[in-house]
């Protein structure tokens, strides 16, 4: 057995995820009925083995290599090798034809078809975010790699990968026999000279990272500027007023500090409100960025921060504190809804 | 050659839960016991007389226990009889379907349970302090873990590459016009349930548009469909039983005319036997059995019940089974085939979209509306469909026809 390979401070269950033992008492709003509610988990943990399919993992960890399989009879290749037999041909003893293990496949492919892209991503991936997981065809293989998809060039956006896209297949500098030692990036951000390559690793590629810039203050958003803040003020307000955002912001505390091109100011999350504040803060757990603070009040009205975010009318400096601008995105429905019911429509 | 089974069954009862986003103050048994008294009194039938049953329970995560089923059969009033537990993905519900059936259809019982029941937001994100990311979680759990869990796939990608697919061949079709007329349609039509979870909501093309993407251009929030909690119980009795229980109810019985089932491969390639993007075959092929067991077509179905886990995939779904050509699925809209602009009524339950989605069992959801459309209307064929799995890979279909009294 050779030496354990593992991420230092990383946990397959992270500690954070991982409730105390609690109990509380909640009155069922639907029967006004008391329940007990306690924490619990179904947990197992494992050591996993890849079995009869150890060796792609091995290729790709000790070669960088990708590997598929070949049916002898229907010359039928697949990859990954997710199994050993043809599922389609027989021998003469009607067992299944076994494939051909270890058949080394290309490195450039295409996209099987435009894949999903994860801006928001749960806790266990908000480090990859945003990131996209599609399919790519190598070679001959009539089946195709499951794979997580980069640009170079910043934010992924819808348009970078689609179907017939070509690609190239890079690793991980560190790999530990996981399906992300290996992700693709568009073959025309990769440097000529390493088109033709294999086994080229993450660092041979030149990253460009999001990077958040100060909004420049113009006349007519500064203008604008003090009757926008008066629209946010009195949405935030109208949290105390319904239930339903209220719930929203259960449990969760952040001093936002918003840039825009009209001024600076903060939103203070904490005990299920939302105070508006024009004073600078000291160290914000989030700095959210547009140039336009018309989109505020479009935000007030139902537009979605995380879709200006997407669009690029928007940034954070955190992509992985989403879970915060998605609470944002609620409250307009929540307040809605709250209002609607109240008023009978 | 077309298959008949070797006795018929028909729907004698039926009952639903109201579903909710969270039933705070019932258990997994207790919403399945609910249904099946509900399901008992609506066809007046003596408990003494159920001979067995089906139960579908879509994982275990959700019911926080393994091999939940087995509490279920005291519950039930099952004790020292025959029940079945169906776990098929997203189509459990379909699949129990076909599971009693053919308890009834191939003459080992009179009348059997066909039982679906759900409650997945106990699971709660202590991270976020949210249900919605364990939710998702757990239903992500279903992703092949050697060779895509681990690359991030989620729920709604299960859909989404489905749908991004069919729009990479067919660019012009799932307009944003249309499928925005779409929502607003179920949307008015969960009004008149009694039991959907999203009866108070106004959806109009403007909410839509504004609606944040999951992933774009597939679908956005609005478009997809909401997680449950609720039951619905089933009891089914062949032919013979059936009308003599009807006799006694004064309501129809509910015919099982036809029955179709297809899975897809899970891994997707350029040809067979491998997923094929841009298609959901296992809705095709299912849908055709079923037609062709019923001995009708498309055009014969007056209630479409279908498994809109997205708004798209009903499209596409609709397409796959018929009712439009793939790739003129927007002739939904557009050729006035879907009421009110059309005939054909679609999801008259609000669907899953804003009826409700409680997995195990909400393609019982779906024939208990399809059923009460029926009876209600005065007409004569439903068809209900059921999907699930990664990549939206299983399919079936059901055909009921309304019978007399």
């Amino acid at each position: 057995m050779e030496k354990i390979m593992r991420i230092p401070g990383e946990y397959v269950i992270p500690h954070e995820a991982i409730p105390e033992v609690m109990s509380r008492i909640s009155v069922s709003p639907e029967d006004n009925f008391a329940c007990v509610e306690r924490t619990e988990a179904m947990y197992t943990t494992y050591w996993a083995s890849a079995g009869e399919l150890s060796p792609f993992f091995l290729a790709v960890m000790k070669q960088k290599k990708i590997i598929g399989a070949r049916c002898p009879k229907c010359n039928m290749v697949i990859c990954p090798p997710y199994m050993t037999r043809c599922p389609v041909c027989q021998k003469e003893d009607f067992s299944l034809v076994d494939l051909e293990m270890g058949v080394e496949m290309p490195q450039v492919g295409y996209m099987l078809g435009t894949p999903p892209i994860t801006v928001f991503a749960n806790a266990r991936f908000a480090r990859y975010a945003p990131f996209g997981r599609g399919r790519v065809i190598l070679g001959e293989s009539q089946s195709a790699l499951p794979i997580q998809v980069f640009t170079t060039t910043g934010f992924l956006r819808p348009g970078i990968f689609k179907a017939g896209t070509k690609v190239k297949v890079i690793f991980r500098k560190s790999r530990m026999g996981f399906s992300t030692d290996y992700f693709a990036v568009p073959l025309e951000e990769v440097p000529e000279k390493l088109r033709d390559k294999k086994g080229v690793e993450e660092t041979a590629l030149k990253w460009k990272s999001q990077e958040l810039s100060e909004p420049p203050i113009t006349e007519t958003y500064k203008k604008q500027f003090p009757k926008i803040l008066q629209t946010v003020n009195k949405f935030v307000a109208a949290i105390a007023k319904s239930p339903r955002a209220q719930s929203d912001l259960t449990n969760w505390a952040r001093k936002i500090l918003v840039k825009t091109g009209g001024g600076k100011f903060a939103l203070i999350l904490d005990k299920q409100r939302i105070k508006l504040v024009k004073e600078k803060i000291s160290r914000p757990d989030l700095v959210l960025v547009m140039e336009d603070p018309n989109r505020l009040v479009g935000w007030t009205n139902g537009d979605s921060i995380v879709n200006m975010i997407r669009t690029g009318a928007a940034g954070v400096n955190n992509l992985q504190d989403m879970e915060t601008i998605f609470k944002l995105d609620r409250l307009h429905r929540s307040i809605r809804r709250d209002a609607e019911e109240k008023g009978g429509r | 050659m077309r298959k008949v089974p070797k006795r018929k069954v028909a729907i004698v009862g039926a009952f639903t839960t109201p579903c909710r986003a969270r039933w705070l103050s019932k258990t997994i048994w207790e919403l399945g016991q609910w249904a099946v008294s509900g399901a008992l009194q609506d066809a007046k039938l003596d408990i003494s007389r159920v001979e067995g049953g089906a139960i579908g329970l879509y994982n275990d995560i959700f019911a926080r226990q393994a091999i939940p089923e087995c509490s279920f059969l005291g519950h039930m009033g099952l004790a020292f009889k025959p029940l079945v537990r169906v776990t098929n993905g997203g189509a459990t519900g379909i699949y129990t379907f076909m599971v009693a059936h053919d308890m009834v259809a191939s003459g080992r019982h009179d009348i059997v349970f066909c039982v679906g029941t759900e409650k997945a937001t106990d699971t709660y994100d202590f991270m976020s302090e949210t249900q919605t990311p364990e939710v998702v979680q757990t239903i992500a759990w279903s992703w092949d873990p050697l060779f895509e869990r681990d690359q991030g796939a989620t729920a709604a990608d299960s859909y989404g590459e489905v749908i991004l697919s069919y729009m990479d061949q067919y660019p012009h079709d799932l307009k944003m016009p249309i499928r925005g007329e779409l929502l607003r349609i179920l949307c008015e039509q969960a009004k008149s349930n009694p039991n959907a979870q999203r009866r108070d909501e106004i959806v109009t093309l403007e909410r839509v548009e504004n609606s944040p993407w999951i992933i774009e251009p597939a679908f956005r929030k609005l478009e997809t469909c909401v997680y449950t909690e609720g039951a619905c119980c089933l009891i089914f009795a062949s032919e013979g039983v059936a009308e003599e229980i009807c006799n006694d109810t004064g309501q129809p019985p509910i015919w099982i005319e036809g029955l179709g089932f297809a899975n897809e491969p899970y891994w997707w390639g350029i040809q067979h036997p491998h997923k094929l993007p841009g298609r959901i075959e296992s809705d095709h092929l299912a849908a055709n059995i079923a037609y062709e067991m019923a001995g009708i077509g498309p055009r014969d179905i007056n209630v479409v019940e279908l498994h809109d886990a997205f708004l798209p995939q009903l499209e596409i779904t609709m397409a796959e089974m018929g009712f439009v050509p793939l790739g003129q699925a927007d002739d939904l809209i557009e050729k006035k085939i879907m009421a009110p602009h059309g005939q054909l009524l679609v999801n008259p339950s609000g669907g899953l979209i804003y009826g409700g989605h409680f997995v195990g069992g909400s393609n019982m959801f779906s024939a208990w509306s399809a059923r009460r459309e029926l009876i209600r209307r005065g007409l004569d064929y439903a068809l209900i469909h059921g999907t699930g799995a990664s990549s939206s890979q299983y399919g079936g279909v059901a055909i009921l026809k309304r019978g007399v009294v």
